[in-house]
């Protein structure tokens, strides 16, 4: 990694400067305001915060079906990273070790769904599910959330075992390990921060995401974005600010934690 | 009783050809240099042995067997890679009890051998460590250790001392050498450093584009070599166009730049032919013109062009007055200032022993 | 041993397909399955639907017709959705970029732990949710949110602006969803620079400012492409965010669509236009690659 001393003080480094700074007040303003507005004991939307209050927390449970969608969420979350990870290790292994013709129209192939819009997915599938006659099930909800996030495990094993080195493999090879062996000793705990990256990303992906869901649920089946988003559509109450909020520092926990541990967000800048 | 054995040996990659019917025969034991310039070809023949390149034909047979079917993981061969190919993730210990892990052998007897090594290369502090804590060093060492554990019928290094510094190399060659004779195990060593490839290997093999242009012990190769490519990448040299000027039965006399005069035997060398003579910068050394030329040592004249001083030597670089340049090596001792003033005049005396001459 | 006369034979081609590609079918396989049975059958259903009708009652006709896509390119109304989605996605584009490239500029040169900091911002940004995100930008832009009370608190404004439920507010929040994805590509690819080109460049005599345009620029194109390919895909079919923030005058055209489905239930319409919005976009994007291609011999 690079790491500089200080540049040059001159009026184009000192722009790029102030619009980074002001880029990435930017980019935290609206989480913290709204973590503020959380705690305004006030029902409006409104500033400055007039008086410190946890009631808009307690409120996160009187939410229409939360608890019931964010199990949903959860586990269709889960599974669906669960099992593209799974796919995803397999499918980078044959990209990255193997060479067979049309290697690089498959890898568009399957790294297309981050490109579609998300509203077309939903379209498709609600259509094809009500075709086959297992519309608005859990199941086909999963699928859904599968086909969504595929690509991003796909993507971090891909970067991951392109970087590792080649020889290692070999040497296991050589030193009497089968392919399999090979595999499981050597090549997968390299691969552990594009593991627990892909895996990452394709949960906080389904788990957070609303067009796909929105066309595939119906009745009982729902999930929590959607709760959330009616609740915003027919409320006005700061009750999402403290659900925001609580969101945004349980993800950060989260990411921290993987960063601490695995090293993700290293790793993958390289 | 052999112990490695190449057969004709062809590969095709990507589809060009990259080995051309290339044989070798080790003996079990023996320790032999694959020496060439890069994209010649060696490291390919190295793969090719360990398994992960297949030939489109010929043989590889170990100890008589042919091996040629055998995927890498069958071969017991030990490999040591350019950049080491330590597992990031184990420790040293872990590392090295890896091939006798996958041989099944585990529990106390599988430590105390991979103590036994790690001690063997003086690494047996170390056996906790992470690779990413050891030296450039001790990574190869521990490289060394891991393949040699598993007693493999081959030992394969591939540029196994480019990566260390002077003095390490320097060490580590007579470590790895000692160790291979220690053991006894049949050898291949990948380089294209000359001098590593010329002390440590019982034989050289010099390869170019793919195929093996000569393979003989480090002396027979280094005085006498066959062609002058070989003569060239083997160390520094002198190569000069000579004409044959005169001949009887037994005798040819070869003339050339800056006076140059000599008579050798005859061979096949033929009236006006025109050959290219070949002669070590170490195996010159230097007279002055108001010296009596009465011996009859082949000289050459012309004026002292530049001198370059490495410690050890003095390199003296002469210019004829036909424009030829010729490099001389001489110990700083054997001369004075004065007479390397640059511009001298001054003679230079081959010595007639390491003459080469090679047909055009 | 002569080595000039090397001996050419014919490669043995004993390596049959399967040996060669085996372990990679297999590896493919269940994947390759399930994409075709979910993602290509159901996309490959979407475009034959869209070539359908739907009769009054909702019965889906048997004929294979135009009509539909007929329809969606003669719509005034389609054409105008189109147009703002296009524009509105193009100024985020430009918006984003022009934030995002001195943040990928400024975490090159801090020291590690500033940066560290930076990269856990960025990449929280990423992984929170995009309703949140929005209703971040309506807690700041309402009538009385955060942005009102502050300029009205300085003085600035005396009533406060109307900013949400428009074009403006959905281009803000398009611009603060898109930031993360593209400043990691162009710093991956800045990084990617050895520091020793710039210092070189300066040794040279080029001050910051041609530094930055001769050579940081033109090297960092294949992120900064990258970059602007995700952004102005994701805001071409942007749907939450138009949809919380926007109103019917500010529609996109993701939300006509399935409008089109939800509401309508016009099903072979609805496929048309999204039809329609992903070749677009496709052909808006490898033109874009063309242009980079072309005129700044990027390799893209």
């Amino acid at each position: 990694m690079q790491t500089s001393k200080a540049p040059t003080k001159n009026s184009f480094n000192y722009a790029v400067s102030i619009t980074a700074w002001l880029a990435l007040i930017f980019l935290l303003a609206p989480v913290l305001l709204t973590a503020i507005v959380s705690f305004n004991s006030s029902f409006f939307i409104e500033f400055p915060p007039k008086a410190f209050s946890f009631k808009w927390y307690w409120n996160i449970a009187n939410i229409a079906a939360i608890g019931q969608s964010t199990l949903i969420s959860l586990s269709i979350a889960f599974v669906a990273a669960l099992l593209c990870t799974t796919l995803a290790i397999a499918a980078a292994l044959a990209i990255a070790r193997y060479h067979f013709p049309g290697k690089v129209l498959m890898t568009a192939f399957l790294l297309s769904p981050i490109t579609m819009p998300m509203v077309a997915v939903g379209i498709a599938l609600i259509q094809f599910f009500i075709l086959i006659g297992t519309a608005f099930t859990w199941y086909s909800l999963l699928i859904g959330h599968m086909v969504l996030v595929i690509a991003y495990p796909i993507r971090t094993l891909l970067a991951s075992l392109t970087l590792m080195n080649p020889s290692l493999e070999e040497a296991s090879l050589s030193l009497g390990a089968s392919k399999f062996m090979a595999f499981w000793t050597v090549t997968l705990p390299q691969l552990k921060p594009g593991l627990i990256s892909g895996f990452l990303f394709a949960f906080l992906i389904s788990f957070d995401n609303y067009p796909i869901s929105v066309f595939l649920v119906r009745g009982g089946l729902t999930t929590m974005p959607i709760e959330i988003f009616n609740y915003i559509a027919q409320n006005l109450d700061p009750t999402p600010a403290a659900f925001s909020t609580l969101y945004v520092i349980i993800v950060s926990l989260i990411i921290a934690f993987a960063e601490r541990r695995y090293r993700i967000i290293s790793y993958s800048i390289k | 009783m052999t112990g490695l054995e190449l057969d004709n040996i062809s590969v095709w990659l990507n589809g060009q050809q990259i080995l051309y019917d290339v044989s070798m025969s080790i003996k079990k034991g023996e320790c032999v240099a694959l020496l060439g310039p890069s994209g010649c070809g060696k490291t390919t023949t190295l793969r090719t042995i360990a398994g992960f390149i297949h030939p489109q034909s010929g043989d590889v047979r170990v100890a008589g067997k042919s091996c040629i079917g055998l995927a890498p993981n069958k071969r017991n061969m030990g490999l040591v890679f350019q950049d080491y190919a330590l597992f990031p993730h184990m420790t040293v210990a872990q590392n090295v009890a890896y091939g006798l892990r996958m041989r099944k052998q585990t529990g106390p007897e599988s430590d105390k051998l991979v103590k036994q090594f790690l001690e063997m290369v003086q690494l047996d502090h170390v056996g906790d460590r992470l690779p990413e804590n050891l030296s450039g060093g001790q990574k190869q060492r521990v490289a060394l250790a891991r393949a040699l554990v598993i007693k493999p019928d081959i030992l394969l290094l591939d540029e196994p001392l480019g990566a260390l510094d002077r003095k390490l190399r320097d060490q580590m060659q007579v470590e790895l050498k000692q160790l291979q004779k220690q053991l006894g195990v049949t050898t291949i060593i990948v380089t294209h450093d000359q001098e590593e490839a010329l002390s440590l290997a019982d034989r050289v093999a010099v390869m170019f584009s793919g195929a093996i242009w000569e393979i003989g012990s480090p002396q027979a190769l280094y005085d006498m070599p066959r062609h002058r490519d070989v003569m060239d990448f083997l160390g520094g040299s002198n190569l000069f166009n000579c004409c044959v000027t005169d001949v009887d039965d037994e005798n040819a006399t070869l003339s050339g730049p800056g006076g140059f005069q000599t008579v050798l035997k005859r061979g096949d060398l033929t009236l006006n032919e025109d050959v290219l003579v070949g002669i070590r910068p170490e195996h010159l050394s230097i007279s002055i013109p108001n010296e009596a030329d009465a011996d009859k040592a082949p000289t050459l004249r012309g004026l002292v062009h530049e001198t370059v001083y490495k410690g050890t030597l003095m390199e003296i670089l002469i210019k004829t007055h036909d424009d030829h340049m010729f490099r001389a090596s001489v110990s700083p001792r054997s001369i004075s200032q004065a007479q390397i003033t640059s511009g001298n005049p001054i003679s230079l005396v081959l010595e007639k022993d390491y003459i080469r001459v090679f047909k055009s | 041993m002569n080595p000039h006369i090397p001996t050419i034979r014919d490669p043995i081609t004993e390596i049959t397909f399967w040996s060669r590609f085996g372990g990679a079918f297999c590896l493919l396989s269940p994947l390759l399955l399930f994409l075709a049975f979910f993602y290509v059958v159901p996309f490959a259903n979407l475009i034959q639907e869209s070539f359908r009708l739907t009769s009054l009652d909702g019965q889906v006709s048997d004929s294979l017709t135009l009509h539909q896509y007929i329809k969606t390119l003669s719509s005034s109304r389609i054409a105008r959705v189109m147009e703002r989605t296009f524009s509105m996605s193009v100024l985020t584009v430009v918006i984003t970029l022009l934030l995002s490239y001195p943040i990928a500029l400024l975490m090159i040169r801090i020291k590690s732990t500033p940066r560290t900091i930076i990269l856990l911002v960025i990449f929280i940004s990423l992984a929170s949710s995009l309703i949140v995100r929005n209703y971040g930008w309506v807690v700041v832009l309402s009538d009385k949110g955060a942005l009102n009370a502050f300029l009205q608190a300085i003085g600035l404004i005396q009533e406060p602006l109307r900013m949400m439920y428009s074009k403006v507010a959905i281009v803000i929040a398009l611009v603060h969803f898109s930031i993360p994805s593209m400043v990691l590509p162009i710093y991956g690819s800045l990084l990617r620079q050895p520091r020793s080109l710039t210092e070189a460049s300066l040794s040279l005599g080029g001050n910051s400012w041609q530094t930055f345009r001769k050579i940081t620029l033109p090297l960092s194109l294949p992120g900064v492409f990258g970059g602007t390919v995700l952004t102005f895909a994701l805001s071409m079919s942007a749907y939450v965010t138009p949809l919380m923030l926007g109103s019917p005058s500010s529609s996109m055209i993701s939300q006509v669509a399935a409008e089109q489905l939800l509401v309508q239930l016009n099903f072979p319409y609805g496929s048309a236009i999204i039809v329609t919005l992903t070749v677009l976009t496709f052909i808006l994007v490898a033109f874009y690659a063309t242009i980079l291609r072309r005129v700044f011999r990027a390799d893209v």
